[in-house]
Order: C-alpha cells, then structure tokens, then sequence
C-alpha cells in the first residue's frame, strides 16, 4: 500500500489546518474560516461590523452582509471581517479610480460579558489610522 | 495500539465479514449524496453557467461511484471543490474543505487493488476525523470569548445556541426577542467605546449554563479526539460520534455540517458495527435531506 494512498490526506488536511491556526494566532484572522475547523471556537465575523465615513461630512454608513445595505460594493470588504487587519481594509476600501471614496473605515468586533450582560463593541482595526475625521 | 488499526483483521477476514477488500461502493454513494446536498444547498443556481458546471460535476460524481471503484470520478470532485477553495479560501466553510478531503481520500482508495480499498476508505476517514476533533479542541482551548462562556453565553442570550430546545418555554422565547430586538437596534448606532446594551437571562442564571454547555463541549470533542486516534474500531468511540452528531441536530443546527460527520463516521465504522453503520447512513441522508428542505 503506497504511503500516498495511507497519508496523502492527512498530511493536506494538517498543514492547512496548521496554516489557518498560525494565522489564527499570528494576525487575528478568525479562527471560523481557512479550513481550520476552529468553528465555534468565538464570535462568526458575520457579526463584526465595517462603518465608513464619506469624506462630504454626512453620517457613516455601515457595511452589511446583504446586498441591500447601505452599500452593494460590501462583498469585497466583507472579507476582512475575517481577515481583520487595516492593510485589508486599505486594500479593499472602495476607489473611484485611484481615490478612497471614504475619509475612513472601522472595522469594530463584539465582546459581551458574561456576568454583566453587557454587549459592546471593540474598535479593532481602522483605515487610515489616527482619529475619526 | 495500532495507527493502522483498519489493516485486513484476520479474525473478520476469515468469517467473510471484513478484510481489507470490497470497493466501496456503498461508502461511495453514502458521499455523494452528502456532496450532493451541499453543493445543492450552497452554490447558488442564479447564475445558470455556474448550475451547468455544478450539475455536470455532479453526473461525474454519481457516475463515478455507480461505476464501482473508478477513481477518475472522485478525483474530478475532489478537484472542483478544491478549485471552489482555491477561489475563496477564506469564505468556503468547513466541511466544504471537509468534503474536499473525503473526496479525495476515495480517489485514493478507489485508485488502489480492490482488496485494499476499504481499508483505505477506512483509515483515511478515521484520520479526517481525528483531525478535525484535535484541531477543533485546539481552537476552542486558545479562544477567550470560549473559554469565558461569553461566546456561548451571547448565543444561548440571542437564541443562536439551543434554540430547538428553547422554543417549547414562552417566557425563554420572549426573552430572546426582546434580546434580539436590542442588538439589531445598537447594530444600527455609529459604534464608540464604551457604548453597550444589557441582555436579559433567556435561562435561569446564564453565565453557570453558558460555562457548563462550553465545558461539555470541549469535553466531547476532546475525547472523541482521543477514541478516534487510540481505539477507532471501539463500539463506544462511534456510539458517541453518533451523540455528538444528534446532540448538534438539536443545539446548533449545522445540517450539513452534521451530515458530513455522519458519513465519516459511516466511512470509518467497521463491518462488524452493522446497526452503527445504518444509524450513520440515517444520520447522513436526513440531515442532509433536512439542509435541502
């Protein structure tokens, strides 16, 4: 019995599993998504939230899952829900041409406290950086 | 104990009962079904170009089980659903990926001499399930928001955990919408530090149930970690697959997913399990029978 057909598998499965977990670890990525089976291990990035702010001065606008949220251009960001850094946020900021059509994006996760009930929200990652504008 | 405990069992062999030989077809066509249901419950069919390709991958698929061993059918599957990876690595789920293993561990199997195929399909199963049990505890070990309870906690609160049990108390269902309704409200407020909204016990003292549900949790997961790796063959270790499987149905409701572990299961069981192999078998067409409806 050849050791490809006996391991070829398993030795696939671990090293994306592995891949995912360093990622996991090493740059915040969520532990749902890559094929770790790290599921059920913290809040689904379905849930974290990306607000914009248009640089003519009026309310942000927040980042839905549906197409019908405030924006449809929401699917190439939504990706950094689970890849939760600014560089991803930069990289997807949505352009007219080579122009951000946003002054700023944040990309905010949950946090609840078990014992005081209370759900928050917890800034972790902004494009650019600094204060809001 | 043996890391390749599926090798040809003299014992069975010399009943007619097992070995290492037949050619899977029935492991087969127990995965192409599960494939079939995800990809039919996944892969939207608005776009008819991408339904044609999905359809047509699916005759391959069928074909290659009803064909009794080909390979070449497994082998065209495993590489589509990889493909659908390579695309959207990080939006795929799970047992998309799962899927994409079990598909290609039977090309393996089915590409070897007939009387090493179920072995093969066998071990190769045990091992996906190992994997999946031992990364899985990892991740729930290194996670705060797990490890505090408030992960289970805010679902068990917002009627994302427990709700098929939940449903049958009016006052817990009255709960959870009004915690619902709460957090869809302060979703829609520009977020700021400090900012929160107070959620109401849906259960009786939330935080004890939310850390008990996550310590069982990690506790099955751990040892079926541990049966699967030191005694895959053993009664108990696919009786408790067969639990955790039915304990989701009725917590989470991952349909799929749950199908995908039943047919691993299914895969991995040995003959001599018959009634645990047709528990499986159930498992696996009426979950995934229950994500398409």
């Amino acid at each position: 019995m050849p050791f490809a057909r006996r391991w070829a598998v398993l030795i696939a499965v671990c090293l994306v599993a592995l891949l995912q977990l360093a990622q996991v670890l090493a740059r915040r990525q969520s532990s749902w998504k890559g094929g770790g089976f790290g599921m059920y291990a913290g809040f689904h990035p379905n849930l974290a939230e990306i607000w914009a702010w248009p640089p003519d001065g009026s309310e942000p606008v927040r980042f839905t899952r549906s197409a019908q949220g405030p924006e449809n251009t929401s699917a190439g960001l939504r990706l950094c829900t689970v890849r939760t850094t600014a560089a991803c946020l930069e990289e997807r900021v949505p352009r007219d041409g080579d122009v951000p059509r946003y002054e700023r994006l944040e990309l905010w996760e949950r946090s609840f406290d078990l014992d005081s009930r209370r759900l928050s929200r917890r800034l972790i990652a902004a494009f650019p950086g600094g204060a809001r504008p | 104990m043996s890391w390749t405990p599926f090798l040809p069992d003299p014992r069975y062999a010399a009943r007619g009962r097992e070995g290492g030989g037949g050619v899977a077809v029935r492991e087969s066509v127990a995965l192409a079904f599960v494939c079939a249901a995800y990809v039919a419950t996944t892969v939207g069919f608005g776009d008819p170009a991408r339904a044609v390709a999905w359809v047509g991958l699916g005759i391959v698929m069928f074909a290659g089980a009803a064909g009794r061993g080909g390979w070449q059918g497994w082998a065209v599957v495993a590489a589509g659903l990889a493909l659908g990876i390579a695309g959207r690595p990080l939006a795929v789920a799970n047992h998309h990926y799962v899927l994409t293993w079990a598909s290609l561990a039977l090309a393996l199997a089915l590409s070897a001499p007939v009387d090493e195929r179920r072995t093969l399909v066998r071990h190769n199963a045990r091992w996906l399930l190992v994997a999946i049990m031992g990364f899985a505890t990892v991740h729930k070990l290194i996670s705060g928001p797990f490890m505090d309870g408030s992960f289970l906690g805010f679902g068990i609160a917002t009627g994302a955990f427990a709700e098929p049990l939940l449903q049958f108390c009016s006052s817990c269902v009255e709960a959870i919408g009004r915690n619902v309704a709460a957090v869809g409200e302060f979703r829609t407020t520009v977020p700021e530090a400090g900012a929160a909204v107070t959620l109401i016990d849906p259960v009786p003292n939330l935080p004890a149930v939310a850390r008990a549900f996550g310590l069982a949790t990690l506790l099955v997961e751990a040892v079926l970690f541990v049966l699967f790796l030191f005694v895959p063959r053993a009664r108990v270790t696919h009786l408790l697959l067969l639990a955790f499987a039915a304990g989701l149905g009725v917590i989470r409701q991952e349909l799929t997913f749950i199908s995908v572990v039943a047919v691993l299961g299914y895969m991995c069981c040995p003959a001599e399990h018959a009634r645990l192999r047709w528990a499986y078998l159930a498992a696996a067409v009426a979950f995934s029978g229950l994500a398409i409806y």
